[in-house]
């Protein structure tokens, strides 16, 4: 299906980064502070977000997509200061999220609950019908698109929360495990998704799937114990591994080899 | 309007009217078609805004925190609504028989009854909202009686329409609840 280019695509950025935060804090609960001064720039391209369990990941992505304010710190998002009290409602039209885990109302079919994220998204009306169809396109589930969503697998359902979060065509579209419960061939599926939307969006994605970031990420971000270890490209986190260093790919060893220094991922769970 | 049905659907609206209805009937048919005591309209009342509390919350509360639209005036609306056919639905069935509630009781206990439920969505959740329309009436059924404005306040749902306490009472929580919730939301 055609689209008309609307002048917002058109527009020049105002800003440098999609994502920048400075000496962000965010809390997760009440006491813990589970992201504590986070640098980032982030532009364009897919993002691997790695890092151990508990490492801060989620409640990083949770900040990035509004739900979460941040504790301290600034953070701005498409140019415009996120974390405030208004409503951003502005900015959430343009941010794409899938959560580690979704609800939805489960009765209702895959096409009517990407609609229904759609309207959420202010989609205009009359676009919805079609950005509804080209995002269940997207994930392969046109097949399945009037089936109800308590009928689907666990690896349907997660691509059902990425259509929906690709419907609005978003800017920055953040991911929390996506891959999980995908089988081999899906995630290759996923992989080529990723790098399509990357090309225009800023993509981050949650992952501690190594080989995941190695396949389709322009760049990697590795955060451990709510600070920023390591940014660049997937070969250069390889390189920073040795011979020595835990890891059955240079990945993995690089990997290893960043974490290593806090104790981490060495020997310790 | 396509978005309307998508969200009525989605906080299973068509389920809670149906057990609003189904109780407030069984209430009445129990009574033998109505009588004078006031805790009956009282009981469907508070059957009917319980049954509508559960919408009050979406499905993934992560998601609907990013939607762009604006929450409030639709919250508002919500709440609103909850104690328009909670109301509207005692009125229909106590049509078929002899009239045991006036307009005032009606509008009083149903506006006091839906801030209520507000006020528990955001206290506990739209899942839990019901405990405080559910309790508070519970508890004044226990309330030993009195004509003290305390003993008022207590049994405020169940006093004759113009009792200046209750109707203060009522009007107090269907503000209050109504505003904590457009505001606040449904707990995280």
């Amino acid at each position: 299906m055609m689209r008309a280019v609307s002048a917002a695509d058109i527009a020049p950025k105002a800003y440098a980064w999609e994502i920048q935060a400075t000496g962000l804090k965010v809390r997760a609960g009440a006491k813990r502070m589970a992201v504590d001064g986070l640098d980032l720039s982030l532009g364009t391209g897919v993002h691997g977000l790695l890092g151990p369990n508990g490492a801060g990941k989620t409640t990083l992505i949770r900040a990035l997509a509004t739900v979460l304010r941040p504790a301290g710190g600034s953070l701005e998002l498409l140019g415009e200061p996120a974390g405030g009290t208004g409503g951003h409602r502005e900015l959430r039209r343009r941010i794409g999220y899938l959560p580690q885990e979704f609800g939805y109302y489960k009765r209702f079919t895959v096409r009517e609950f990407v609609e229904y994220m759609a309207w959420l998204k202010e989609v205009p009306d009359r676009e919805i019908p079609g950005a509804v169809q080209r995002a269940v396109e997207r994930v392969g589930l046109a097949d399945r698109a009037d089936s109800r969503m308590k009928t689907l697998s666990g690896g349907m359902v997660r691509r059902v929360g990425i259509a929906q979060a690709i419907v609005n065509d978003p800017a920055i579209l953040l991911l929390d495990e996506p891959t999980v419960g995908l089988d081999p061939a899906q995630r290759l599926r996923f992989r080529e998704l990723l790098q399509e939307l990357g090309s225009d969006a800023c993509v981050v994605v949650s992952t501690h799937l190594v080989e995941d970031v190695a396949a389709a990420c322009t760049d990697v971000v590795l955060f451990a114990e709510g600070r920023l270890r390591f940014q660049g490209t997937p070969d250069g986190l390889a390189a920073a591994g040795g011979p020595g260093h835990v890891g059955d790919s240079p990945l993995e060893r690089g990997y290893s080899a960043l974490l290593s220094d806090s104790g981490q991922g060495r020997g310790s769970w | 309007m396509r978005w309307t049905a998508l969200y009525v659907r989605s906080r299973q609206v068509p389920a809670s009217l149906a057990a609003a209805v189904v109780s407030a009937a069984a209430v009445w048919a129990l009574s033998g078609g109505g009588s004078a005591d006031p805790r009956l309209p009282a009981l469907v009342l508070v059957a009917g805004t319980a049954a509508g509390s559960i919408g009050l919350g979406g499905q993934d509360l992560a998601l609907d925190r990013t939607a762009a639209i604006r929450w409030a005036p639709r919250r508002a609306a919500h709440t609103l609504l909850i104690g328009a056919v909670a109301a509207a639905v005692l009125l229909a069935v106590q049509a078929t028989g002899e009239e045991a509630a006036t307009a005032a009781f009606v509008v009083r206990d149903s506006a006091g009854l839906a801030g209520l439920a507000a006020a528990g969505a955001v206290l506990f959740g739209a899942q839990h909202a019901w405990t405080l329309p559910v309790a508070w009436p519970a508890f004044a059924l226990f309330t030993p009686p009195g004509t003290g404005v305390p003993a008022q306040v207590a049994t405020w749902m169940m006093q004759p329409p113009g009792t200046a306490a209750a109707t203060w009472t009522a009007v107090v929580l269907a503000g209050g609840g109504m505003a904590a919730y457009t505001l606040a939301g449904p707990r995280r």
